[in-house]
C-alpha cells in the first residue's frame, strides 16, 4: 500500500474507533452501525460485481435466508452462537445452489436468474405466514451477548459491528490481492483467454458467488441483531437494487468504493425519508444518473481528480512541461 | 516410427447448414513446424477452435500425444500441454506485461485457488514471468501497462504468455498479422529460438516469412484438406495455384 | 361439485396465462432483439392498468381504453428507449440497470398519482354475467381474456412470419451484425420493437385489471413471472413465450389455490429443472 494509503487508513481507523464519543447522539451512532452493515452488504456484492463482472439482483435473498433462519433458530431455543452459525451456514448453502443455477447463463441471463431467485425468496417469506409471519414480519428476541458482553446500547453495538466489519473487510481485501482474486479479475476481462491459459472459469465464478453469499449472510445476521425484526420489505428487489447501487455509486472497481456508496446512500435515505416520501423515485433517479454519467463511480472519479490536481501542482513547481498529462 | 504429437482424424463441423470443417485429418509429429495455409474462410481458425475446445466438433477425433481431446474442457486440454495464441489479441490491457504472464503461469499453478495469500509476494511467479518476457525481448518493458505498448510488443507478449506454459503443442494463429517488416523479422527470429520439444502448428498469410519457417504445409480450402506435404511439394503442386488463383 | 373447482381454476390459469403472454411476449422480443432484459416491463404492465383505471372512470369504453392505455405506455417506452437506452448503446449491463431505475421511478409516480389503495377496473358490462353451458357457469370475462391473448399470439405470429418487419426482427434476433450488414435500419427497428413490447404490456395491464386490480406492487409481482416465462420458454422465441406463459399460469394459479404458502416455491422447481437440464429454455433461440 502506498504511503498516502497507509495514512488514510490510519486516519479512518482512528475516526471509526472514537466515533461514538465524537457523535454524542445515539441516533447517529445507530446510523453509523447501519452504514457499516450496508457497507458489508455492498462489499459482498462487489466481490461479484467489481472483481467478477457479475451483476446479481437477488443479493437481498441472503439477508432473508440468514435473517429468518437466525430468528427462527433463536426463538426455537438454540443459543445465539449456534443460531448465528446455523443461519450463515444455511444461507451460504443456498448461495451454492443459487450459484449453480445462476451460472447456467452468464451475462444477461445471470441478471435475470438472480432477480428471479431473489424474488422467490421474497415470495416465500411473504406467503409462508406460519413460518415467517408473512407481511407482518417476526421479531428477534434480543441482541446476543458475545463473550458475555452486553451490546444492547448503541455504542456497544456499534463496536461489535465495527469488529465484524473490520474482519470482513480484511478478508475481502486479501481476497482482492490474492491469486484467486487476480484469476477472477482475469475471467471478468477475458474469459475465453483465461480458459485457454488453464483456468476453470466456471469454478472461479461459482466460488466467488458462494463467498459473496457468505459475507452477505453475515451482514444479514448483523441486520437482524440491529433491528431485532425482519419482514419481507427488507428483502425486496428494491433492497437488492440499493445494495447494487451502493457498489456502483462508490466505484465497483475499488475496495473502498462500496463503503463510500453505502455511506452516501444510507445517509441520503435517512435524511430524505424524514422530509419526503419519495425515496424510491430518488433511488431510481440516482440509478439512472450514475449509470449514464458516472459509470465508474465516485471513488475512481475522485482519485483521478486528485491525481490531476497534484500533477498540476507538481508541474507548476517544476516549471517545465516535459511530462505527459495525467490520464 | 514415433507417434504424432497432434493427430486430427475425420474432424467435422457445420454451422447451421454451412460446413466449416469437412473431414479434416492431419498428423503433426513431435518437434515439427507445421504451417496451415488457405484463403480467407478456408476454416483454419475454426480448425484451431475445434482443437482447443472453443468450438464443439460434430464428429471426428483430436489426439494430443495419444490422448483424445474431444469432449474435454478447454482448460483440461491446456493442462495436458496445449497452448494457443489468437489472431485478435486477447490480453489484459489495463495490467502490466508481467501481470499478464503471471496470469498465464497461474493457469497451471495450484496457487490460483488461494483467496488469502498476497499474489505479489509469490516472487517465484514474478521471476518466471520476467524471464518469459526476457526471452521474447520484453524484459525491460515488464512493468509497463499493456495499452501503453506498441502492437508489435503486444504480439510478443501474446507469444510469451503461451510459451510460459512450456507447452507440448503450440498453436499460433497468425502471429505475424499486422506487424511491420522489421517486427516480422523479430518475431520470426523468436520463433526460431523455440526449442524442439515444443511442436508448432501455425496459421499464417504472410508467405515470405512463413514458408521459410515451415517444414510441412497443409493447405485448406472450404474446410477441406486440399494438399499436404513438404514445402517444396506444396509449392510445386498445381492444386495450390488453383486454390489461390481461383477457378 | 369438485368439477366446478377444477374448471374454474383451469380457466383462471389459462386467463392468467394469456395475461402473462401479453406481458412476456414483449419482454421476450425486446430481449431477443436488443439483448436488454427490460426490468421496467412489470412497471409498464402496472402503468397500463392504472391508465386504464383513469380512463374507465371517466366513462370511456373498455376496448378503446385498453388500446389507448397500451399506446400511452408504448410511447413512454419509446421515450425510454430513445432518450436513455440509446445513450448507453454497447453497455448492456448499464442498460439493464437503467431499466431497473426507471421501474422504481414509474412505480413511485404511480403511488403518488393513484395512492396506495388497490384500484379495481370494471370489466365491460356485457361480459359480467357468467356464461352458462351444460349447467355450469363459466366466468365470461376470463374466457374473453384468453381469446384476446390467442388473437394477439396469432397476430404476432403473422407479424413475425409474414411481414417485412417480422423478417427484420427475426434477422436481428438471429445475427445482429449480419442484419446491420444487409442494411436493416437497426435504430428504427429497436424503437419499433420497444413500442410494440411496451404497448402489449400496457394492454395486458388493462386486460388484467378486472382480474388483478391495479395496485402498488403489481409490477414486482409480474416482473419475476415474466422472467420465469422467458427462462422456461427460451429467450427470443414467441412460441417459447406462449408455451411458457401457460405453464407458469397453471403452476402459479394452482399453486396459490392449493398450497398458498408455497406458491412461489412451486414455481421455483420447474425453473430449476429447466436451468439445470435445458439452459436454453424449451424453445430458446438466443443464448441468454
Amino acid at each position: 500500500m502506498s504511503r498516502s494509503g497507509v495514512i488514510a487508513l490510519a486516519i479512518c481507523t482512528a475516526v471509526l474507533l472514537v466515533l461514538p464519543w465524537i457523535i454524542g447522539n445515539e441516533f447517529y451512532v445507530n446510523m453509523a452501525s447501519q452504514v457499516l452493515i450496508y457497507a458489508l452488504f455492498a462489499l459482498s456484492i462487489n466481490m461479484m460485481l467489481g472483481y467478477g463482472g457479475m451483476v446479481s439482483l437477488g443479493h437481498a435473498g441472503y439477508l432473508g435466508i440468514a435473517g429468518y433462519a437466525c430468528i427462527l433458530a433463536t426463538t426455537a431455543g438454540y443459543d445465539q452462537l449456534t443460531a448465528a452459525i446455523f443461519a450463515v451456514a444455511l444461507s451460504t448453502a443456498a448461495a451454492a445452489l443459487f450459484g449453480v443455477l445462476s451460472l447456467r447463463a452468464p451475462g444477461l441471463g445471470f441478471i435475470m436468474i438472480t432477480l428471479a431467485l431473489g424474488q422467490i425468496v421474497w415470495g416465500i417469506a411473504y406467503r409462508a405466514n406460519e413460518l415467517t409471519g408473512g407481511d407482518n414480519g417476526i421479531r428477534h428476541p434480543a441482541r446476543p451477548m458475545p463473550f458475555g458482553i452486553d451490546i444492547r446500547d448503541a455504542p456497544s453495538f456499534y463496536y461489535f459491528t465495527l469488529v465484524v466489519f473490520a474482519i470482513a473487510l480484511f478478508c475481502i481485501w486479501r481476497f482482492s490481492r490474492s491469486p484467486f482474486g487476480a484469476s477472477l479479475m482475469g475471467t471478468r476481462d477475458q474469459p475465453r483467454r483465461m480458459r485457454m491459459l488453464g483456468h476453470n472459469v466456471w469454478l472461479v465464478r461459482f466460488l466467488t458467488f458462494v463467498m459473496a453469499g457468505f459475507w452477505g449472510s453475515v451482514a444479514g445476521v448483523l441486520y437482524v441483531y440491529y433491528n431485532l425484526f425482519l419482514s419481507p420489505h427488507a428483502i425486496s428487489l428494491q433492497q437488492s437494487a440499493e445494495i447494487l447501487l451502493m457498489a456502483i455509486l462508490g466505484g465497483a472497481s475499488t475496495l473502498t468504493g462500496p463503503i463510500v456508496g453505502a455511506a452516501i446512500i444510507t445517509l441520503v435515505k435517512n435524511v430524505v425519508s424524514s422530509y419526503v416520501e419519495r425515496w424510491n423515485t430518488l433511488l431510481g433517479v440516482i440509478f439512472v444518473v450514475v449509470i449514464v454519467f458516472m459509470p465508474y463511480g465516485l471513488v475512481p472519479g475522485c482519485k483521478q481528480l486528485w491525481a490531476r490536481l497534484s500533477s498540476r501542482k507538481n508541474r507548476k513547481v517544476a516549471g517545465a512541461t516535459a511530462s505527459e498529462p495525467a490520464q | 516410427m514415433s507417434s504424432p504429437a497432434l493427430e486430427v482424424s475425420g474432424l467435422n463441423k457445420r454451422f447451421g447448414g454451412l460446413p466449416a470443417t469437412r473431414n479434416v485429418s492431419l498428423s503433426v509429429m513431435p518437434g515439427e513446424r507445421r504451417l496451415i495455409i488457405g484463403p480467407n474462410g478456408a476454416g483454419k481458425t475454426t480448425l484451431f477452435n475445434l482443437v482447443t475446445g472453443d468450438l464443439t466438433a460434430d464428429a471426428g477425433s483430436v489426439k494430443l500425444f495419444g490422448r483424445e481431446l474431444l469432449g474435454m474442457r478447454t482448460q483440461d486440454r491446456v493442462h495436458l500441454g496445449l497452448a494457443r495464441t489468437y489472431q485478435i489479441l486477447t490480453l489484459f490491457p489495463r495490467e502490466p506485461l508481467v501481470h499478464n504472464v503471471v496470469l498465464s503461469l497461474l493457469g497451471l499453478d495450484a496457487r490460483r485457488w488461494n483467496p488469502w495469500s498476497i499474489l505479489t509476494r509469490n516472487r517465484d511467479l514474478y521471476d518466471n514471468a520476467r524471464a518469459a518476457l526476457e526471452r521474447v525481448g520484453l524484459g525491460d518493458s515488464a512493468d509497463r501497462i499493456v495499452h501503453e505498448t506498441s502492437y508489435g510488443e503486444r504480439r510478443r507478449l501474446e507469444l510469451a504468455m503461451a510459451l510460459a506454459h512450456k507447452p507440448k503443442v503450440l498453436l499460433l494463429d497468425e502471429p505475424l498479422a499486422g506487424l511491420s517488416q522489421g517486427e516480422r523479422q523479430t518475431v520470426r527470429a523468436l520463433l526460431d529460438t523455440i526449442p524442439r520439444d515444443v511442436t508448432i502448428v501455425m496459421i499464417e498469410h504472410d508467405m515470405d516469412t512463413a514458408l521459410g519457417f515451415a517444414e510441412r504445409i497443409t493447405l485448406l480450402h472450404y474446410g477441406e484438406v486440399i494438399v499436404e506435404g513438404t514445402r517444396a511439394e506444396v509449392v510445386a503442386d498445381p492444386r495450390t495455384r488453383e486454390v489461390y488463383l481461383g477457378d | 361439485m369438485q368439477w366446478q373447482f377444477w374448471i374454474i381454476q383451469t380457466l383462471n390459469s389459462v386467463a392468467f396465462g394469456g395475461l402473462l403472454f401479453m406481458l412476456s411476449s414483449g419482454f421476450s422480443l425486446i430481449f431477443g432483439l436488443m439483448r436488454i432484459p427490460n426490468l421496467a416491463h412489470g412497471a409498464f404492465f402496472m402503468l397500463g392498468a392504472y391508465f386504464g383505471y383513469s380512463l374507465l372512470i371517466r366513462g370511456l369504453n373498455f376496448w378503446p381504453t385498453a388500446l389507448a392505455a397500451g399506446l400511452g405506455v408504448g410511447l413512454i417506452g419509446v421515450a425510454l428507449e430513445r432518450f436513455i437506452l440509446r445513450r448507453l448503446a454497447g453497455n448492456e449491463q448499464g442498460q439493464v440497470l437503467v431499466t431497473l431505475g426507471i421501474s422504481f421511478i414509474i412505480a413511485d409516480i404511480c403511488l403518488v398519482a393513484w395512492t396506495g389503495d388497490p384500484m379495481p377496473l370494471a370489466a365491460p358490462q356485457a361480459l359480467r354475467p357468467p356464461l352458462r353451458v351444460a349447467g355450469y357457469a363459466f366466468p365470461t370475462y376470463r374466457l374473453v381474456v384468453l381469446g384476446i391473448s390467442l388473437v394477439a399470439a396469432l397476430g404476432l405470429y403473422l407479424l413475425m412470419e409474414r411481414t417485412r418487419l417480422g423478417a427484420m426482427i427475426r434477422a436481428g434476433v438471429d445475427d445482429m451484425e449480419m442484419a446491420r450488414g444487409v442494411g436493416i435500419p437497426v435504430s428504427r427497428l429497436f424503437t419499433t420493437v420497444f413500442l410494440l413490447g411496451a404497448t402489449l404490456a400496457g394492454i395486458g395491464g388493462v386486460l388484467g385489471g378486472p382480474i388483478l386490480n391495479a395496485y402498488p406492487g403489481l409490477d414486482t409481482d409480474m416482473l419475476p413471472l415474466a422472467l420465469i416465462v422467458v427462462i422456461l420458454g427460451g429467450a427470443g422465441s414467441l412460441l417459447g413465450a406462449f408455451v411458457g406463459s401457460f405453464i407458469v399460469g397453471f403452476i402459479y394459479n394452482f399453486g396459490i389455490a392449493l398450497v398458498p404458502d408455497l406458491a412461489y416455491f412451486v414455481l421455483f422447481l420447474p425453473m430449476v429443472l429447466v436451468l439445470v437440464f435445458l439452459p436454453q429454455g424449451l424453445f430458446g433461440r438466443v443464448q441468454i
